[in-house]
């Protein structure tokens, strides 16, 4: 009960970061950084699987919404929450993971953390460049800006995660 | 009913996972303006696509009635050539349309089985005596002739081609007029040999040979072939002859009938 309503704060402060703060940064060029995918990344490894998609798809209409790219960002997150279990598996340690785990930096250390966030970002925002562009012509302009948005929102979320979801 | 509730229960996480990203797709291609425009570009090439291809493949269902359309059409055409008459005029100078009567009739037929590599080579074709082919009939193709009809049943004929070892056919040079009988040596589908042609005829290679008349078989003046190469043999001139018809891809032939063979042959068999 505790942890629902600590992960419904931090789900509508994320949001709400997004939507009023991170949106509004005038990035380099066209690219901005999703902090709110952060809420997805540190749902307890445990979490049904359904419920992780509802909440993905749920975060990611709300940032639609907000920025009317109406489909976009909930497509992608979409993509992003159903892969999530598979990539946990493949960065799986050794004895596996407990029940009351949570897949954050403090728990399993930066690197395992880096590969972890650069993978579903990666996921996230090739999938989101594809629903922007809807082409694949000029595939060298995109990818760039891919591939500096990714860094982006994984350095923001690195950070948020050293600082903030320490526990 | 309780089987797609169960299936429904063990699949959730997939089909909920596309019920999703199926909903975020149409959302994206309804409301957001470039994504809009780029699915109708896209929709009208694949609608475009698809159509093209339906169209190429009952194209292709259609062939075959159009080449027995083609052919029938062309079985008239060959008909209605000069060659193809026979001349009834007894004053030459007489030169009517009533003059000429049919000589050649022309049965077209489907290569069923060919064969091109072996000492004696022999095609199936589809149709019989059913159809009107009988034995010692000539068959020739749009590029020139094929062979001799060797045997018939009700519905299919088996034809001697040129590359059967059986095989004679009087041959004239199209130019010159000088005549020879061509035979086939067994080597390669291509090439057949001319043999005894005097040694004053002038050869040129590449001179085209045709058909005459002399051997009762063929029309005259169907194409056999070009000289390749020629040359000199005890007292006569040996040509080889580049074949103009492809032994390899025959399709359709035309089964020449003969209305007049019989008349000359019982004439010609008086004397021998």
């Amino acid at each position: 009960m505790e942890n629902i309503s600590r992960y419904t704060i931090i789900f509508i402060s994320l949001i709400l970061l997004q939507i009023l703060v991170f949106n509004n940064i005038p990035a380099i060029g066209m690219i901005s950084p999703y902090i709110y995918l952060a809420f997805i990344l540190i749902l307890p490894v445990s979490i049904s699987p359904i419920l992780l998609l509802l909440l993905a798809f749920l975060s990611g209409v709300l940032v639609d919404l907000s920025i009317t790219s109406y489909g976009v960002h909930s497509f992608s997150t979409v993509m992003m929450a159903a892969l999530r279990p598979t990539i946990l598996k493949i960065l799986a340690p050794r004895i596996g993971y407990e029940s009351n785990n949570t897949p954050l930096l403090s728990h399993f250390g930066t690197s395992w953390a880096l590969k972890y966030i650069t993978l579903c970002v990666a996921i996230h925002h090739i999938s989101l460049y594809f629903c922007f562009t809807f082409t694949f012509s000029d595939l060298g302009f995109t990818f760039i800006r891919m591939l500096l948005n990714i860094a982006l929102t994984v350095f923001v979320i690195i950070l948020s995660e050293i600082f903030v979801f320490k526990k | 009913m309780r089987d797609l509730f169960a299936f429904i229960g063990k699949h959730s996480f997939i089909l909920l996972f596309f019920v999703l990203q199926i909903v975020s797709f149409i959302l994206i291609i309804n409301f957001n303006e470039p994504q809009k425009t780029r699915m109708g570009v896209v929709s009208n090439a694949f609608q475009g696509r698809i159509y093209s291809v339906t169209q190429k493949i009952t194209r292709y269902f259609w062939l075959d009635f159009a080449n027995q359309r083609l052919v029938a059409e062309n079985a008239k055409l060959y008909e209605n050539q000069g060659f193809s008459k026979f001349d009834h005029s007894i004053n030459v100078s007489r030169v009517t349309d009533t003059a000429y009567s049919q000589q050649y009739e022309y049965i077209p037929a489907k290569v069923l089985n060919n064969s091109s590599n072996k000492p004696n080579n022999f095609i199936t074709i589809n149709k019989g005596w059913k159809h009107g082919i009988a034995k010692n009939m000539s068959v020739i193709c749009p590029s020139g002739i094929v062979g001799i009809v060797v045997r018939t049943s009700k519905n299919f004929s088996l034809i001697m081609t040129v590359l059967n070892s059986q095989f004679r056919v009087s041959t004239k040079f199209k130019n010159s007029g000088y005549y020879g009988s061509l035979l086939w040596n067994g080597e390669n589908y291509k090439i057949a040999t001319l043999e005894e042609i005097p040694l004053h005829v002038i050869i040129n290679v590449g001179d085209t040979l045709v058909t005459n008349s002399y051997s009762n078989l063929f029309p005259s003046g169907i194409m056999v072939g070009t000289i390749e190469s020629f040359y000199q043999k005890d007292n006569f001139f040996s040509a080889n002859v580049l074949l103009s018809t492809d032994f390899k891809r025959i399709d359709y032939v035309y089964v020449v009938k003969d209305l007049y063979k019989e008349e000359r042959e019982i004439l010609e068999n008086q004397v021998q």
